[in-house]
């Protein structure tokens, strides 16, 4: 059979010894990220893309993998123990986790989310493996119209989904895909907002301004509080196997959890967080005893941690298949695939078969190394949590500012980087999110080329976008999802004039 | 003035300039059947405009007095310009001085001045991190850091 010999391939690429260590270092790295608090999966990827460039691809591409799924992992961890979510997707976690560690059951808390994120990788990975061949075959036939409505329905949910401001976030969008469109035109080939400087001649490099506006800016906003030591509730962790009961509560949990996040893991936006509360949010209302979610209840912790996880494997489904990223770290995978003239796309699963197996295995290697890596090192995790940030963030900005370095060995993407970690400080203290901008800076030329193209063929017709069945469907989306913004801002708007006027 | 009326004004300049210097660094707009180069930037910066005009308008019935209070402390604002003061010094010394002077330096300043430790602590936490990642970025992920004037020594 066709797709056993490709397991086998990916298989065996996965199994050298050079992939195999990168990936356990992966998940390492990315189990530490996701246990320090304020330093999230889209930093750490960020910090160590640059050092993918030497690798070969699909090594590299495993390894940043690793850090994505390995963060889930990781942001349990402090939830349970101290209170304190490593990770966005991880809060929901903290309140029945830390409860059942204040019961003296840290252990099988613990436990239950190593076994659930487990289950749910694996069976995440399951679905990704099968899914996205056919709808990779089934990419080929689009043409430029439906990229280009594809990625403005990307990027309108990533706006719509935010969680702060939606018309910032539209804002933020815009402002990336003009930042996008600095540098060469990829069809005239002529060179535009560069005025003379080298490091705009290939476009603003999208390793810099992503170290910049996530690891930097994260960094620099944290220094701005308080830079006290935070207490550390202290318990002992007894048994890290949940017990048959503890099991058979949460088995459906888990179950529901996995498919709940898989396709919420689809959507663009923050897909693992949104999954973890939707995921929290029916076991709620499907269990027998609701009143008792908050109290330190295995269900509560189940459920959450299996969707973040399997949200990681659903992310990957646009990226694999359509070569469209809709998250800021699966967009860092795919830049890191497209540095080494690999382009992600419909054509990703035949013309590089390695690239593809190779990076699914992985995901079923790496999640078994979290769940064996996870359990005998918790005591090491919670000493990490202990790392005083003073010492931390000097640290980060070191390997930030090294990193981008090292990419082409030039002081102007320094400066780039420099620029942006400003741009990205400013931008947050006025509750605009970086996410959307840098989503719009790699779309930007993907988009621009598809809406040219249609243009080009249609002989300037704006019908071509209302031929087939895709397009059509994807815009009319995107155009209820601007509508009900819209309509939602003036109903806001009326009421504050109504107000002024009868001031 | 808000947060949001000073962001929106900040996006209202620059859809401005996004326009104006289309139109100006001579890039083609092209018409809808032969789209130019200057035609998405044009788009985009028509956009921007209309959003931040948007949020200029949402901002105008707010108070300022409720958002002024996230502000944060003048101590937490000294650190923030510091670092970025670093970091520029960073970005223009690195050449000239080196890596291993500029990261001494580096981490000197943010450990010392901004996260406030110990003289003693501050020193030999600098010099350990410098140390360290020379050796881990040099010598074995054979980087080339720029040598400065410690190579012109011959001490590199």
């Amino acid at each position: 059979m066709d797709t056993l010999s490709n397991i086998g391939l990916g298989l065996e690429l996965v199994l050298r010894p050079g992939n195999l260590i990168l990936c356990f270092l992966g998940c390492l790295f990315g189990t530490l990220v996701g246990v320090l608090p304020g330093f999230g999966p889209g930093a750490g990827v960020a910090l160590l893309l640059p050092l993918t460039f030497k690798l070969p691809p699909l090594t590299g591409i495993i390894m940043l993998a690793g850090i994505f799924y390995g963060s889930m992992y990781g942001g349990s961890t402090t939830s349970i123990l101290v209170n304190i979510p490593g990770e966005a997707s991880s809060v929901i976690t903290c309140l029945d986790g830390y409860q059942m560690a204040r019961q003296g059951r840290a252990g099988p808390a613990l436990g239950i989310s190593a076994f659930g994120s487990f289950i749910a990788g694996t069976v995440g990975t399951i679905i990704l493996m099968f899914l996205a061949p056919p709808l990779g075959e089934l990419a080929i036939r689009l043409g430029p119209p439906d990229f280009f409505a594809i990625m403005v329905l990307g990027l309108s949910l990533i706006a719509y989904l935010s969680r702060f401001s939606v018309l910032k976030s539209f804002i933020m969008a815009v402002a990336g895909l003009f930042a996008g469109t600095i540098g060469i035109d990829q069809i005239s080939g002529e060179y535009r907002f560069t005025y003379g400087s080298f490091a705009l001649y290939d476009g603003l490099g999208f390793v810099p301004v992503a170290i910049g506006m996530f690891g930097m800016a994260e960094v620099i906003e944290n220094l701005e509080g308080s830079l006290a030591q935070r207490d550390i509730f202290k318990t002992r962790i007894r048994g890290l196997f949940p017990t048959l009961k503890d099991w058979k509560d949460s088995s459906l949990p888990i179950i529901r959890g996995t498919l709940i996040g898989f396709f919420c893991g689809i959507l663009p936006g923050p897909s693992a967080t949104i999954a973890s509360f939707a995921s929290y949010a029916v076991e709620k209302k499907l269990s027998r005893h609701p009143q008792l979610f908050g109290t330190g209840i295995i269900e509560g912790v189940a459920g959450p941690e299996s969707a973040n996880n399997a949200a990681t494997s659903g992310a990957f489904i646009p990226m694999l298949s359509l070569g469209i990223p809709i998250s800021v770290v699966t967009a860092m995978l795919l830049a890191a695939l497209m540095i080494h003239g690999i382009t992600p796309g419909p054509f990703l699963i035949s013309e590089h078969p390695d690239i593809f197996w190779g990076f699914i295995m992985s995901m079923y290697i790496g999640n078994i190394m979290l769940m064996v890596l996870n359990l005998p090192l918790i005591g090491l995790w919670v000493q990490v949590v202990k790392i005083p940030y003073t010492l931390l963030a000097p640290l980060i900005i070191l390997f930030c500012l090294i990193g981008v370095y090292v990419l082409n060995n030039s002081i102007g993407e320094i400066f780039i980087m420099i620029f942006f970690s400003f741009f990205g400080y400013v931008t947050r203290k006025h509750g605009f999110e970086g996410a959307p901008f840098l989503m719009g800076l790699i779309l930007g030329p993907m988009m621009e080329k598809a809406l040219r193209q249609s243009l080009l063929y249609s002989r300037g017709s704006f019908s071509i976008f209302l031929e087939g069945p895709i397009c059509p469907i994807f815009l009319l989306m995107a155009f209820l999802i601007l509508g009900s913004s819209i309509l939602a801002w003036l109903k806001k708007r009326k009421r504050a004039i109504a107000a002024i006027l009868s001031e | 003035m808000s947060g949001d009326k000073r962001s929106a004004i900040a996006g209202l300049i620059m859809a401005f300039l996004i326009i104006y210097l289309g139109s100006r660094e001579g890039v083609p707009v092209g018409t809808l059947s032969k789209p130019g180069t200057g035609f998405f930037p044009l788009i985009l910066g028509a956009t921007l405009g209309i959003l931040c005009l948007m949020l200029l308008l949402s901002s105008l019935g707010k108070s300022t007095r409720r958002e002024e209070k996230k502000g944060t402390s003048s101590l937490g604002k000294r650190r923030v310009a510091l670092t970025f003061g670093v970091l520029l010094a960073y970005g223009l010394l690195l050449e000239p001085l080196g890596f291993l002077l500029c990261t001494f330096f580096l981490m000197f300043v943010v450990l010392k001045l901004v996260a406030g430790q110990r003289w003693s602590y501050s020193l030999l936490t600098s010099l350990l991190t410098t140390v360290a990642s020379y050796v881990v970025f040099q010598k074995l992920l054979q980087t080339q850091l720029p040598p400065g004037i410690l190579g012109l020594l011959g001490l590199y």
